[in-house]
């Protein structure tokens, strides 16, 4: 009944179609009986919908003169008053950033309608209160629609017209145009404002005081050289923002001398834009607080209070430790034992099976496939149940939102060890592989802290590390395990962290970078998702494993039987025994070096090779599958806990993979710098390997 | 209210959007049109597609922040430049 009773009272449309040429601001004050009112808004804020509903049939609709642009003017009538409306493009501001943007500024300021009708989305207030702090720079008088306010009430957003009314010092109409309520009030408030019925001072935003003489002067300059209709006080803002298009208008109208005063002005004050823009901001602010009740705490910000541990200097950083260390517990609980069994039956079983088919077959055929591929390649499948369960808290962590956070805590655990802020990015993503952490130093500008980071970079220990570390750790620590684990990772920040301190130091001083990051909010985990992320991962891995691993396998073995069969006088003994001095320092034998060699190709090959090196017995022995089920024995009985904790903490700081390599040169464009960087982890390794045995032994272990 | 935020960035490091807003007492709805303007003026810049393409290598892809659904955004050097010149 209420939308009948609109129509036929206020929207008594008529037939007329009117013309692109608009009435002006003279012709309705001197008729009384004929008004334009532009209709302006954001885009999505039910402007279209209030046109239609005020104009019904009435509407024409063209381009505006020489755009592409729509153009759309109606008419209506309301107690006798004929009003034009014209649909102003939807425009966030009027900052001439756009054509729309344009057009419509252009429009109320050449044209000067009767009314600008602003509307704005009652839930998205402050959003749309930007775009009304410029129109109250203009000459004319401004009613705000406050639509929607239905969805902002359903969003628990509570705004009080009437305080908003009295704050802005303009006409303030609350509505919900999809369902024709408040469209008759905000006609009625139009023609009331136009007849001078309603009181209208208008509370503008203010520039900062340091700018206010500088606005002065370009408006002491200015002002009498300003072409018609510009409103003088508007140009000089304009100027101070730094439009371009008033800028050209002023340049074209001033005289030479003032125009070189002026621009002089314009280019000391060159970041006097962000305080024009920063005073509507700041009146924004003040509107918002005086008339906007938001949601309760509880309800908003469930995320807002989770953040408050997760993002917390200290807090989060625990709270960072206690969570990689959950997920090494797990890993360990679920995945050893399940890791053990595949060793055990499928891989040993393997073994045996391939051992009866192979009984006939030459000696080098059956040492290839039962030592080189089963004790290499296929030691290296038993890691899937680690990777999964790994793969799966990782992807949990993920989805649910929190890895953000931990990017977040650990920038600021960074900071406080002296490292730059702007490389945290590509270090963070290093967690998962190395390569893309080389590659994504590409974020950062200067060329010496790019560097820093590359060079940083391998220190982060990938998830191909970490599963090295997580078959190994059990075999010399049993049920302290996780623990270890846990302090191998924290060993490997720390050492980038005073890596980055000592480099930061030599290579460059001073520099700051700073970041602005949209923290997710805190879901429900979606298991669909995660269960693709680890079956993609899962997959790559196995691909690597059947391909780059596999190959490795082979021609470890190739060498490790090469030139007489025997692996005690192979030439990669002969290898492994050249750095077995420095193996020493770490409690390790050769072969424990060459492991450490081959994982320069991809590093779960350090295992297979291990598996080749301890489960193969050259060309001259059988029963193989009870050999290869014993690694973890082997590597139990020939080193002590020291000496396989030095190994673990050479292997998480040695030189990374060949594809980093690769991406190292790539992203260096240099051999000098790939060539330093291998040389530094090298340096670092070893020296930290020793450091760590030596401790070991000294406490006993 | 802009000078106050691209102050407060510059400090340094890492800042979330959420923290930001809280400290400048508006929504993250606003701040985030506030970043907007702060990249069209040149003070700060969006940090995206910064590996390159290489995600398809990395195994953080799927919760990646970087070019991910959560913005980042950098202080260019203006905007260094102006937070250094002003008190």
């Amino acid at each position: 009944m209420k939308s009948a009773l609109l129509l036929t009272s206020c929207h008594d449309q008529t037939t007329t179609v009117v013309s692109s040429s608009i009435r002006g601001h003279g012709d309705a004050q001197l008729s009384g009986k004929a008004i334009t009112v532009a209709l302006a808004g954001q885009p999505n804020v039910g402007k279209s919908t209030v046109f239609n509903v005020l104009t019904g049939l009435n509407q024409h609709v063209g381009n505006w003169p020489g755009k592409t642009i729509q153009q759309k003017v109606g008419t209506c009538r309301c107690n006798g008053t004929t009003i034009t409306i014209v649909d102003l493009p939807g425009t966030y501001s009027l900052s001439a950033n756009s054509p729309e943007e344009l057009i419509a500024r252009e429009y109320i300021i050449r044209e000067r309608p009767d009314v600008v009708a602003v509307i704005i989305n009652a839930a998205a207030l402050e959003r749309n209160l930007y775009l009304l702090a410029e129109l109250l720079a203009l000459s004319s008088p401004v009613v705000v629609g406050l639509n929607m306010v239905d969805v902002a009430n359903h969003e628990g957003i509570k705004i009080e017209p009437e305080v908003l009314e009295a704050a802005l010092g303009v006409p303030v109409v609350p509505m919900v145009a999809t369902k024709n309520r408040g469209i008759d009030d905000l006609v009625a408030t139009i023609t009331r404002l136009v007849a001078g019925d309603v009181p209208y001072e208008p509370k503008v935003p203010e520039i900062r005081p340091d700018h206010k003489d500088v606005l002065a002067e370009l408006y002491n300059l200015c002002g009498a050289h300003v072409p018609e209709p510009y409103p003088p006080d508007w140009v000089a803002i304009k100027l101070l923002e730094g439009d371009t298009e008033i800028t050209r208008v002023m340049q074209d109208h001033l005289p030479d001398d003032v125009w070189q005063r002026v621009y002089a002005i314009l280019h000391a004050h060159e970041d006097a834009v962000v305080d024009v823009a920063g005073g509507r901001y700041e009146w924004i602010g003040r509107m918002t607080r005086a008339a906007l009740v938001r949601p309760s705490i509880g309800q908003v910000t469930v995320t807002d209070r989770l953040d408050r541990v997760a993002t917390h200097p200290l807090w989060g950083l625990l709270l960072l430790s206690g969570m990689l260390g959950v997920v090494f517990w797990i890993t360990y609980a679920v995945g050893a034992p399940l890791q053990a069994w595949l060793d055990s039956y499928i891989v040993g079983g393997l073994s045996g099976l391939v051992d009866n088919l192979l009984a006939n077959a030459p000696l080098w055929l059956w040492g290839l496939v039962i030592d080189g591929v089963i004790g290499g390649a296929g030691m290296v499948i038993t890691f899937l149940p680690i990777l999964v369960i790994f793969f799966t808290a990782m992807g949990l962590l993920e989805d649910m939102g929190y890895m953000a956070r931990a990017a977040y805590v650990m920038d600021r655990f960074m900071h406080l060890m002296g490292l730059h802020g702007k490389s945290f990015l590509p270090l963070f993503v290093g967690f998962g592989c190395n390569v893309p952490s080389v590659v994504g130093t590409r974020i950062i500008e200067s060329r010496r802290a790019r560097l820093l980071t590359i060079l940083l970079a391998p220190l982060v220990p990938c998830t191909a590390r970490m599963a090295v570390v997580a078959y190994l750790t059990p075999i010399f620590f049993a049920t302290a395990a996780p623990w270890v684990a846990w302090g191998l990772i924290l060993l490997s920040l720390l050492v980038l962290a005073v890596s980055g301190v000592v480099l930061n130091k030599v290579l460059f001083k001073g520099e700051r970078a700073a970041f602005i990051m949209e923290l997710p909010l805190y879901h429900v985990p979606n298991w669909r998702t995660i269960g693709l992320s680890v079956w993609q991962r899962t997959a790559e891995f196995l691909k690597k494993a059947g391909t780059l691993i596999l190959v490795v396998s082979v021609i470890v073995w190739v060498l490790s039987v090469l030139p007489y069969g025997e692996v005690e006088s192979s030439l990669l003994a002969g290898v492994g025994r050249s750095l077995a001095p420095v193996g020493a320092l770490m409690g390790l034998d050769w072969r424990m070096m060459v492991a450490l060699l081959t994982s320069f190709i991809a590093k779960e090959n350090a295992i297979a090779s291990l598996g080749i090196l301890f489960g193969s017995t050259g060309l001259s022995a059988g029963g193989a599958a009870q050999e290869e089920a014993q690694l973890a024995v082997s590597l139990k009985g020939a080193f002590t806990p020291a000496a396989g904790l030095g190994f673990l903490a050479v292997q998480m700081l040695f030189i990374p993979c060949v594809a980093t390599v690769a991406a190292i040169k790539q992203e260096t464009d240099s051999w000098k710098w790939t060539a330093f960087s291998v040389g530094l982890l090298l340096l670092i390794s070893f020296v930290v390997g020793i450091a760590v045995y030596q401790l070991a032994r000294l406490v006993g272990l | 209210m802009l000078t106050e935020l691209l102050r407060r960035v510059a400090q340094g490091g890492l800042h979330s959007a959420a923290a930001l807003a809280r400290e400048l007492g508006v929504t993250e709805a606003l701040l985030a049109q506030m970043i907007d303007d702060l990249v069209g003026m040149g003070y700060l810049r969006p940090v995206s597609g910064g590996c390159g393409g290489g995600c398809s290598a990395c195994s953080l892809a799927g919760g990646c922040t970087i070019g991910g659904p959560g913005g980042i955004w950098m202080l260019t050097g203006k905007g260094m430049r102006m937070t250094n010149e002003k008190p």
